[in-house]
């Protein structure tokens, strides 16, 4: 008995360990996706990728999925395949949650998260394309950049 | 050339030390947009179904837990608090009156756009006209002189011909410009080519017009 439960948890164990491994996979190949570069890197600026932290120098080319840290002396400035551009504060932490951008049809979608700090974003293509697809989240909530058609609708009440 | 509406926001996250315990607060300013086109940002907070709208320059909305205050700062008193990471700032969109506008031209800052070149094409080829054979040079002296700097060059054709054969022409005449960098000893992995078929012309003409304007392969500077 006490070995078919042994042998019960080792299939679950391994159950969840190939599941996590094929979610890492699909995770890694999301995150391959290239995004852009760090233009300017001033004082103390990391970028985490796939766990590791390494300091990182002006010209690196970041990806989906990186995680950019400035000191409490560093400044950082990105440049975004899309022509958007980051300036990052000191003490500052964001990370390139999603990038895409075909650069032959424009199209593509960005979700950036400040985690701390302060972040300059000086919105490109995508933005000016399809402002939706344009998300900078915080703790506290989004930030987006509303389209450029609505409605405006002024009633008197029957 | 296409006017870009550039928006630009700061967005500030911090954790403020208030009677011993800390306190997560958030702000949003909604900058002047860098060729004084209107501009605009909206927040969301968590699991509110309203955005607040951020319209005006140096609009604030001041985020807490469970508030949302919106109000106003000044040039001065962002760049006091963010320093480095605001850029130069064009004036604040100017609203004279009608005959002052006129008397007065209004030069906006220029933004810090990349640098371009354009290169013009023979009808249906990937040969260069004479003209752009010159800047063809001065595009490999930028490249010798920015060792940091990556190009991209992006083929563009006119309205003659199917969309398709389009983007395979844009792409051929970008990959011609980028392989005579290259075989001129420009640095392969610091140039990439790029085909955009007929969607963005020069100049607007209906379709199927020969315009030679358009066939061109512009260089930017990233």
């Amino acid at each position: 008995m006490l070995n078919i439960a042994a042998m019960m948890r080792q299939r679950k164990l391994a159950g969840a360990l190939m599941a996590a491994s094929l979610w890492l996979m699909s995770a890694q190949a999301w995150s391959q996706e290239e995004a852009g570069k760090l233009e300017i890197a001033s004082g103390s600026v990391s970028v985490t990728r796939s766990n590791q932290t390494r300091p990182a120098q002006a010209g690196m080319q970041l990806r989906s999925g990186d995680r950019i840290t400035t000191g409490s002396n560093g400044y950082a400035e990105i440049t975004l395949l899309d022509e958007t551009v980051l300036a990052m504060g000191p003490n500052s932490r964001m990370r390139i949650s999603r990038f895409r951008f075909d650069p032959v049809t424009s199209a593509g979608s960005m979700l950036l998260t400040v985690i701390k700090g302060a972040l300059r974003v000086t919105t490109g293509v995508i933005a000016q394309r399809t402002p939706e697809a344009v998300q900078i989240r915080t703790m506290l909530g989004t930030v987006g950049i509303p389209g450029k058609q609505f409605i405006v609708e002024s009633r008197e009440s029957d | 050339m296409k006017a870009i509406e550039l928006t630009s926001v700061v967005i500030g996250v911090a954790l403020l030390l208030a009677a011993g315990c800390t306190r997560h607060v958030e702000r949003v300013v909604l900058l002047p947009s860098a060729d004084g086109s209107p501009a605009g940002v909206a927040f969301n907070a968590r699991g509110e179904k309203n955005k607040v709208a951020l319209s005006q320059p140096y609009e604030v909305l001041d985020i807490g837990f469970d508030s949302v205050n919106s109000g106003t700062t000044t040039e001065a008193e962002v760049r006091r608090r963010y320093g480095k990471i605001v850029p130069d700032l064009p004036p604040p969109p100017p609203r004279p009156s009608r005959q002052q506008q006129s008397k007065q031209k209004i030069v906006a800052a220029q933004p810090p756009l990349p640098q371009q070149y354009l290169l013009y094409f023979v009808h249906g080829k990937t040969d260069l006209t004479r003209e752009s054979q010159a800047v063809f040079e001065s595009v490999k002296d930028h490249i010798a002189a920015t060792p940091t700097a990556t190009f991209v060059v992006v083929g563009h054709t006119d309205r003659v011909g199917s969309q398709q054969r389009n983007d395979a022409l844009s792409l051929r005449r970008a990959q011609f410009v980028r392989a005579r960098l290259i075989a001129e000893g420009m640095p392969k992995d610091r140039i990439e080519a790029v085909g955009r078929g007929e969607r963005e012309p020069l100049i607007q003409t209906a379709d199927e017009v020969a315009e030679p304007r358009n066939r061109r392969v512009e260089i930017r500077v990233r």
